[in-house]
């Protein structure tokens, strides 16, 4: 016997409008992270080791058991000691929490989208023994160090849902706090819609790649960014500063997108080097697609290192 | 040259309306929403690049929506390219509108009828006067009137003048109407150049005599053919005749086709108000020929008004149907009291009058009667009696008297006759009032020798005028004349009562027959008798159609003419009849006329012209006695008929209009008048879609 299927059930379980009502991030998170795992099969690196690797200072949140006492007993430095075998890969999550990442025309914000592809990443990340750490890009940054505890996804998971997008950002800041927490061999994903004046961002990623660290850049975009569909005339205001401009769009569309369309296109190109790739994830999209498009351009990096 | 006209300038306030892009464009740069959005970079530098361009595409679709609104409200004002003659000019010129108001007007031209093209024409001619040019406005219908003084230089007076005209029921002469107009244009001053448009259906019956020779010189004459120069065929109720025989009533309807097409049409009479059809049948018509189609029906108890319609989809409604009055079958019920009975009928006093109503004649004019005795009138009730005859009966007992009395002041008719049994005395004492003059005595007329046949006096004196003996000619009069009579009561001299009147004398000048007046009934008395006692009258070939035409009369039946037939805005004659002084008329459309009689004798002055026949239809009367008591009328009313020539549409020729109003008449179609101006809305609406078109690309773009 046919019935008549609500509309909403007809939509795929990871629709940002059917996200958009799971409550909770981590839930959000793990719903995309079984999405994405349909998609990939394998860690981007697998092996172990127990070789001692580096020290590094004491930051809130890395297991006092590698304090390295010696060191805290000369010089009252407190200094962890990190092994090969704690992880295999060091992570670091740049999210944009700047008042630009607010902006929304769907059910999701930018910064939810870009919160949902973090949380999503580092479940991802944890879950097969990778460290993990989270640097929420404001005007005031505040950065958790990678740990490699599947519980520290409750912290990251708590900061970003807990946190209010406001005010500008520094997206090189992400590359500061990476090379300092994760070393040369780390891994940097930048989730931001990139919208930051001055592109000096871009040469430290550059930079970053090329001293081995993978870059992973996801820009979020709002669909009204991309396509500027509005109508009316309308007065428009900038979310981070007080510029407002006074326009009539249908005489702009087209401008506008070839402006904005040059932009993607030179991001793109300016992001093809080795150990970089760059993924565009539109807010009306589900998540877990440009995760997998995002990570497989992340493993095609790696080979063409290695 | 051509200059710029407006069919329609009251709608050029619409071009207003252009200014609404301007007006939205100003409001909604107070009213812009604001719209909170991330990417401002780009749009800063976007703007900052097109800032020229944006600028002048905003101007473009300004100003391309304006020229939409302007063209589609100059369309709308239906702008056209006037041909020189035609275009309004500076300087002075005077024309007199002419609407022609006649019946024929009333036709249609497909679903539009003639008066309102006509009217929709002088709007025109109006709204395209040039400056200065003065219009006078003349209406031509049963009379030629000023519809508007004085002749105005602006058009709103005049406008508001021909709202709610309407075209009359009547005729109109066009010709009469042309020289009219020119009478008025020389009344104007100062002169200039001088115009007669007449709007008119253009039909050939409109022009019925030619002007005399420059009668119109130096006017410029423009006839207007507002329903085209086509022959339209029209079908038409031209007459319609009624005949009665007995209970039997024949209808007798002519139908006229005007136009060349063959045409098959049904016919049905129905009754008024009900329209109940009584009968159909169908007509086949040549071209411009007529035909005719006879109904016959049984008559009712009363009168009863009908309606002879056509069905036909042709240009003319209003001749499709004529009014009839169908006659009652009931005779007048006449009570003959037998004041001498007897077994020989010879011998009976009524012998020779029973025989006179047995005839079949009496029969067909609806005379029925009655034989009682005297004893037995106290006892009738005479309700139901139109006549009583008292035939050689003495004065009649207390109850009868009463009744009789009260039957003839209620409009009954008696008709007294004397012989052996006439009672002087008693008969004065007792009819009183209802004599119409007090008996004398018994005396004998002529040389009456004993033991000879009796020559007796003949009649000298006959009132012809009086509507029993009307209808007498000559032969009919020299056969009365033949009549001898031998004995008669003699009247007391000079005591006639006021109003009575002799209708026959004798030779000697002892009245033969008074007519006398009791409030609403009449009273006649024959001096003589009813059989040949003292008469050889009942021998006469006379006597048979006096009596039936006397006892009709009596009975109002003699009076009761068909009602007559007038055209509109004919006078129809009410004559003065009787009693009444005053006649009620109610038109076919319900409205109520007073008729004032007037007062003096009905011989000087028999009748009124009533000149207000201006609808068409059934006008029916009551009469009214100077107390306002209702009175008999010798007609239940009249009918007032559409002129049949307006039912002929065709349109005059050229040259038949020249010959009748001179040769610079010049007949003018709504064709004619379109080649000569351009019309422009086409354009406009051509301009405005491409601005829409351009508007529309620009605002993709």
């Amino acid at each position: 016997m046919n019935q008549a299927t609500p509309l909403a059930d007809q939509r795929h379980p990871l629709d940002p409008e059917v996200l958009a009502r799971v409550q909770g991030l981590a839930l959000r998170a793990s719903r995309v992270a079984e999405g994405v795992l349909a998609g990939l099969h394998r860690s981007a690196r697998q092996g172990e080791s127990v070789d001692f690797a580096e020290h590094k200072p004491y930051s809130p949140g890395d297991d006092l058991r590698h304090l390295d006492w010696r060191v805290l007993g000369r010089s009252d430095r407190l200094i962890v000691k990190r092994y090969e075998t704690e992880t295999n890969l060091r992570a670091m999550l740049a999210v944009d929490f700047s008042a630009s990442m607010t902006y929304r025309s769907a059910s999701l914000s930018k910064v939810d989208y870009g919160a949902i592809l973090a949380a999503t990443l580092a479940s991802l990340l944890l879950r097969q023994g990778d460290a993990v750490g989270l640097h929420l890009l404001q005007a005031r940054p505040l950065v958790l160090p990678p740990v490699g505890s599947p519980e520290h996804l409750k912290n990251i998971v708590e900061l970003l849902q807990h946190r209010q997008a406001a005010g500008p950002t520094r997206l090189v800041a992400a590359a500061e706090s990476t090379l300092a927490h994760t070393g040369q061999h780390g891994l940097l994903v930048l989730i931001s819609d990139l919208l930051e004046p001055e592109e000096n961002w871009l040469a430290a990623l550059r930079m970053l790649a090329a001293r081995g660290v993978e870059v992973m850049v996801l820009q979020v975009l709002d669909r009204d960014e991309v396509d500027f569909p509005f109508e009316d005339p309308a007065i428009f205001e900038s979310l981070e500063d007080d510029r407002r401009l006074a326009v009539y769009p249908q005489g702009l569309r087209q401008a506008y997108r070839r402006e904005f369309g040059n932009w993607l296109q030179s991001l793109r190109r300016q992001l093809a080097v080795p150990g970089a790739s760059y993924q565009l994830a539109v807010t009306d999209t589900p998540p877990h697609r440009p995760l997998i498009q995002a990570l497989h351009q992340a493993r095609l990096g790696l080979r063409q290192r290695g | 040259m051509r200059s710029l006209a407006f069919s329609r300038p009251d709608l050029l306030w619409t071009l207003l309306a252009a200014l609404l892009p301007l007006l939205i464009h100003l409001l909604n740069r107070h009213r812009t929403r604001r719209q909170p959005f991330a990417a401002m970079e780009f749009l800063l530098r976007v703007q900052r690049q097109s800032r020229r361009r944006l600028l002048l595409r905003q101007l473009l679709l300004l100003l391309l929506r304006t020229v939409v609104i302007a063209a589609l409200a100059l369309a709308a004002a239906g702008p056209r390219l006037v041909a020189g003659r035609q275009a309004p000019r500076s300087g002075l010129r005077q024309t007199v509108l002419v609407l022609d108001l006649s019946l024929s007007m009333r036709s249609r031209l497909e679903r539009h009828e003639c008066f309102q093209q006509a009217l929709r024409r002088a709007r025109r001619y109006l709204r395209q006067a040039g400056p200065g040019e003065r219009f006078c406005l003349l209406g031509a219908g049963q009379d030629i009137e000023v519809l508007a003084t004085p002749c105005n230089e602006r058009a709103a007076p005049l406008l508001d003048r021909l709202s709610g005209l309407r075209p009359g029921w009547g005729t109109s002469d066009l010709s009469a109407a042309a020289l009219r107009a020119v009478e008025l244009l020389g009344q104007q001053a100062p002169a200039g150049r001088r115009r007669v448009i007449l709007l008119s259906d253009a039909a050939a019956h409109a022009f019925p005599e030619p002007l005399p020779a420059d009668s119109l010189a130096g006017v410029e004459l423009v006839v207007d053919a507002v329903c085209g120069t086509d022959t339209r065929d029209n079908l038409a109720v031209a007459a319609a005749g009624v005949h009665q025989q007995g209970q039997a009533i024949a209808v007798e309807a002519a139908v006229r086709l005007y136009g060349e097409q063959r045409h098959q049409t049904r016919l049905a009479i129905a009754t008024l108000p009900d329209e109940r059809v009584l009968a159909s049948g169908f007509v086949s018509l040549a071209g411009n020929s007529q035909g005719s189609k006879r109904f016959s029906l049984r008559a009712g108890p009363a009168p009863r008004l009908a309606e002879v319609s056509l069905e036909a989809a042709d240009a003319l409604a209003a001749d499709d149907r004529r009014q009839v009055l169908l006659p009652g079958h009931r005779s007048a019920r006449l009570l003959l009291v037998d004041g001498q009975m007897s077994p020989l009928p010879l011998r009976d006093e009524l012998f020779y009058l029973e025989n006179a109503l047995s005839q079949a004649q009496a029969s067909a004019a609806g005379l029925s009667y009655r034989v009682i005795t005297p004893e037995r009138l106290g006892r009738e009730k005479l309700s139901s009696t139109e006549v009583v005859v008292l035939a050689n009966c003495a004065a009649p007992g207390p109850a009868a008297l009463a009744s009789l009395r009260a039957f003839v002041a209620g409009g009954g008719g008696l008709l007294l006759t004397a012989g052996e049994h006439t009672d002087i005395d008693a008969s004065n004492r007792l009819l009183g009032e209802l004599l119409p003059w007090p008996l004398r005595d018994v005396v004998p007329l002529g040389d009456n020798r004993p033991g000879q046949q009796p020559e007796g006096l003949a009649l000298g004196r006959i009132d012809t005028s009086h509507p029993v003996l009307q209808a007498f000619g000559p032969e009919q009069i020299a056969a009365l004349r033949r009549v001898r009579t031998w004995r008669a009561v003699a009247l007391e001299p000079g005591r006639a009562r006021p109003g009575s009147r002799v209708l026959l004398e004798y030779e000697n000048g002892t009245p033969a027959l008074v007519e006398g007046r009791y409030r609403r009934g009449r009273v006649v008395l024959l001096t003589s008798t009813l059989d040949r006692d003292w008469n050889n009258w009942p021998t006469r070939g006379s006597y048979l159609p006096f009596f039936q035409r006397l006892l009709a009369y009596l009975s109002g039946r003699l009076e009761r003419r068909p009602p007559p037939e007038v055209a509109v805005g004919e006078p129809v004659e009410l004559p003065r009849d009787g009693e009444a002084t005053r006649l009620e008329l109610r038109a076919p459309d319900g409205s109520s006329r007073s008729v004032d009689l007037g007062a003096g004798t009905t011989a000087d002055f028999p009748a009124v012209r009533f000149g207000g026949t201006l609808l068409p239809g059934w006008w029916s009367i009551r009469a009214r006695s100077g107390s306002g008591s209702e009175v008999t009328y010798p007609f239940p009313g009249f009918f007032v008929r559409l002129p049949p020539g307006e039912s002929d549409l065709q349109v005059i020729a050229t040259d038949k209009l020249r010959a009748r109003l001179g040769s610079q008449a010049r007949l003018l179609t709504a064709g004619d008048e379109q080649d000569r101006s351009r019309r422009l809305d086409w354009l406009m609406l051509l301009l405005a879609a491409a601005a829409v078109l351009a508007e529309s690309f620009l605002v993709r773009r």
